[in-house]
């Protein structure tokens, strides 16, 4: 056999390299998967409402009231929680979840026997890495025994099939959260100058590698609708302990202490009580009330069992 | 034994110069890692994590130096302090800074040593124009005489940085993204996509990165016509050095027992060595020590003297060549000067030609700007939203490559300044963070015939989500909420272009008519200051927002 001269081996293994590197994005993101349907180990009748100063204590006993992290995250569980970081603000602007929430979350996940604990989100501010830390949550997730990581590439997402899709049949997910045994979504209730608020259904935009898309659409509405009937939490934790009343979802605008934290595993439900927090009724709310037609929740909180702590 | 020891000296030489070089290097591209993802956004305002002095090679480069302050006509403290080394180094002992130093030339010699091996060692049939880079730098100073910075297009540093930035660094990352993207390596190889040093969050890109790479790389293929063509032949930098070196106290000597058999002769990479080997040209002279390692006899020496036998510092050059170099840098500046793209409007302020020229905030007003800044693309580099890019058309022939805002590729992120941090020359003037809100760089213009709320009155306000300084109002036009751009809130900073989901052009852009950056800070100030107290919604920079109970 002819000896390979080392011009033509370096050669050939940088065209490998090239392929290599130019294929493998592609493929991996055109995949399409069907998520298998999420049933909550938590009842989803019970909303649990903790009050008090503290935003750490108030999660923990949310969480605790709704009989507590162990009920939710089993030993070896990998978990995912979803934040809002959407955007350059410091923590008390409000326009971000607040750290504490995170991080307490982050600890009770690991005092349940979490093999891993990953904070994930798709930032919309840049630099995305550097907002991590600056909106606080990063560190105190990190101290807690997280994984902090913004998604912001493409090869961070896979395709998903929306069977139950209205208007939209499929779209993306940040991979790690198809794979995840748990999905928390920890919302910020804000002000929202196109959906009126945001809460948590809409705060799963931050799952999805193009936003545009939705915005563009006939109804964003009804796009966070149809999303959530494919990628929904196991848990939802509301922080309402500072709220933003204007200017939302950016800010910064005028606030208000609502010192509570709410939790649920209907994300309907959560939504619906983050919705009288600003005066609203959860019908007023587009997202809501389309939610609750298509069934994903409940929306007429005389039907949840709802216990107030703290 | 004495004769070997000797030898081993020199040989050591050579090798010490290889180190100090792989060293040089090193220190040139780790200083460009550090500005590559290496800031940390407190509430006070960008942090860089690395006090190390990243913009080193620029400030030590003296052909950057003394172009940019005869172009602006101004002392720039930074520039002088920092040159002065490499300048007393070149007087006193010579041109290492060419042999030992430079990064270009190293990556050359590498260059020399991969591809071109089998090429005869010295230099080939090719005619020897050494006297070229005395020319070119003739012409360069001269255009920065008549008010024209036009070493950025000639200086190595300029060249190899801009090279590494524009073209390779985007070519890394994206390799890095690709294989994390593979399951494989984002389990068992995490490092690859997620490191410190190369930014996972956003990927890079560039234009004319095409045309900085061609530049790089056509320098070093000439390495295939004689070694180092571009430092013997072309480097203004070379040249200047050249100059200073001419009376070194570090010189050649030939001992008298050469053989004259002219080993050292096609050995000289620089081919200073003349035909008569004890001769050589002391301003070509880059101490690579070569020539000391191949003398048989060891008569070759490379010592501190004031003796001149063998000596020439002479350049011969042409006197129609020079001023046919004085004409052309004359030509070059003036040119620039009365190129269509250079018309200010009639405050001076505004080029005419260039409605989208955004510059960075802190830049300093146009025909300074491009006086000043030495196209170093560290801004390009550093601005974490890859916002920041050279210019082709946008600021003229005077302003290529210099940094433009392209809120297309990434706005101007509110908490930051970290351009104005790593510019050398201080074009970008630092400032800060809370100076932002009013150091207007353009302003964003709705473009109605584009705009899905205006237009197909859609409920879009992305533009205005977005916002970072409130500058989108909503009024009711025809029964439907219509976005309106305020001009005193609105900076420039091009977040509302980024984000408009109207392809391919936004339907809301920013404009340099809202450039004011030939007013004051005061100025400005007091502009920002005139915005009306609309709506009820509180002042940005006045009283904060109210926190209810």
């Amino acid at each position: 056999m002819r000896k390979l001269s080392r011009r033509e081996f370096i050669g050939a293994a940088a065209g490998l390299g090239a392929a290599l590197v130019t294929g493998c994005s592609k493929n991996e993101a055109g995949a399409l998967e069907s998520v298998k349907p999420h049933t909550s180990r938590l009842d989803v009748k019970n909303l649990a409402v903790a009050s008090g100063k503290d935003p750490a204590k108030n999660t923990r006993a949310a969480v605790d009231a709704l009989g507590g992290m162990k009920k939710l995250v089993r030993e070896g569980d990998v978990v995912v929680i979803k934040p809002n970081i959407a955007w350059n603000r410091p923590p008390d602007a409000a326009a971000t979840t607040n750290p504490h929430v995170v991080s307490e979350l982050v600890k009770m996940c690991k005092e349940a026997g979490a093999s891993k604990v990953m904070v994930l989100e798709h930032v919309i501010d840049k630099p995305a890495e550097a907002l991590l830390s600056f909106t606080g949550i990063g560190p105190a997730a990190e101290a807690a025994g997280a994984e902090v990581r913004a998604a912001q590439n493409e090869s961070d997402y896979r395709t998903i099939s929306i069977p139950k899709g209205k208007l939209i049949k499929n779209d993306t997910c940040i991979k790690d959260i198809l794979k995840a045994d748990v999905f928390i979504n920890v919302p910020i209730a804000k002000s929202h100058s196109s959906t009126k608020l945001t809460l948590g259904m809409k705060n799963l935009m931050g799952c999805i590698w193009d936003r545009q898309a939705w915005h563009q659409s006939e109804s964003l509405d009804q796009c966070i609708v149809d999303y959530i009937t494919a990628i929904r939490p196991d848990l939802t934790v509301l922080d309402a302990n500072k709220i933003l009343l204007t200017n939302g979802p950016k800010g910064p605008g005028n606030t208000k202490n609502v010192n509570q934290v709410i939790a649920g595993a209907d994300p309907v439900a959560v939504d619906a009580y983050g919705a009288t927090l600003f005066g609203l009724k959860p019908g007023d709310v587009g997202f809501i009330k389309l939610a609750s037609e298509l069934g994903v929740g409940e929306m007429d909180l005389s039907k949840i069992s709802i216990k107030r702590v703290g | 034994m004495n004769k070997h020891l000797h030898s081993n000296k020199l040989a050591s030489m050579t090798n010490l110069r290889r180190v100090v070089q792989v060293i040089a290097f090193a220190v040139f591209t780790g200083l460009f890692l550090l500005t590559i993802g290496k800031y940390d956004f407190a509430a006070q305002g960008t942090v860089l994590k690395s006090r190390a002095p990243i913009d080193l090679f620029f400030k030590i480069d003296p052909l950057v130096g003394i172009t940019t302050m005869v172009a602006a006509r101004k002392v720039i403290h930074a520039l002088l302090i920092y040159a002065l080394p490499i300048v007393l180094l070149s007087i006193f002992a010579g041109r290492f800074f060419c042999g030992w130093l430079c990064p270009l030339g190293t990556a050359l010699d590498v260059t020399d040593a991969v591809f071109f091996r089998k090429r005869k060692p010295g230099c080939t049939g090719v005619r020897q124009v050494w006297r070229t880079k005395y020319y070119v730098l003739l012409g360069v100073l001269v255009a920065a005489a008549f008010g024209s910075q036009l070493a950025f297009l000639l200086d190595p540093i300029t060249i190899i940085t801009r090279a590494f930035t524009l073209a390779l660094f985007p070519i890394v990352q994206l390799t890095s993204q690709s294989l994390g993207g593979l399951d494989f390596v984002s389990e068992h190889l995490p490092f690859i996509s997620h490191n410190s040093y190369i930014p996972s969050d956003v990927q890079y890109f560039y234009r004319l990165n095409f045309f900085a790479a061609v530049i790089f790389i056509a320098i070093l293929a000439a390495n295939s016509l004689s070694r180092r063509f571009w430092c013997r032949n072309l480097c203004p930098l070379g040249a200047l050095l050249g100059l200073l070196s001419r009376f070194s106290l570090i010189k050649r000597v030939v001992k008298s027992d050469c053989a004259h058999c002219g080993k050292c002769v096609p050995d000289c990479k620089m081919g200073a060595i003349m035909e008569n080997p004890t001769d050589y040209r002391a301003p070509e002279c880059v101490y690579c020590y070569s020539c000391t390692g191949v003398c048989p006899k060891q008569s070759t020496t490379i010592v501190p003297t004031i003796r001149t036998e063998g000596y020439h510092g002479e350049l011969d050059l042409n006197r129609r060549r020079t001023l046919q170099a004085f004409g052309i840098g004359a030509l070059a500046a003036v040119l620039g000067k009365t190129n269509a793209d250079a018309k200010t409007d009639r405050t001076g302020r505004v080029k005419v030609s260039s409605a989208q020229l955004i510059r960075p905030p802190g830049a300093l007003p146009e025909d300074e700007f491009v006086d000043r800044c030495v196209r170093c693309s560290e801004c390009m580099k550093i601005c974490p939203t890859n916002g920041l890019q050279p210019a082709l058309t946008e600021a003229g022939l005077e302003g290529l490559w210099s940094p433009v805002l392209v809120p297309r590729m990434g706005e101007c992120t509110q908490q930051c300044n970290l351009c104005s941090k790593v510019c050398p020359s201080q074009a970008i003037q630092p400032f800060d963070i809370s100076e932002k809100a009013h150091i207007y760089i353009g302003r964003a213009v709705i473009d109605r015939s584009q705009c899905i709320a205006w237009n197909s009155n859609r409920q879009c306000l992305v533009c205005d989500e977005h916002c970072s300084y409130h500058a989108l109002h909503w009024k009711e036009v025809d029964g439907v909420r219509r976005p309106f751009v305020e001009e005193h809130k609105c900076v420039g900073c091009g977040i509302c272009e980024n984000a408009c989901p109207i392809q391919p052009h936004a339907a809301i852009k920013v404009y340099s008519l809202g450039d004011r950056r030939g007013e004051t800070r005061k100025q400005q100030k007091a502009f920002f200051e005139q915005a009306p107290r609309s709506g009820g919604s509180p002042h940005p920079g006045g009283d904060p927002y109210t926190t209810s109970e």
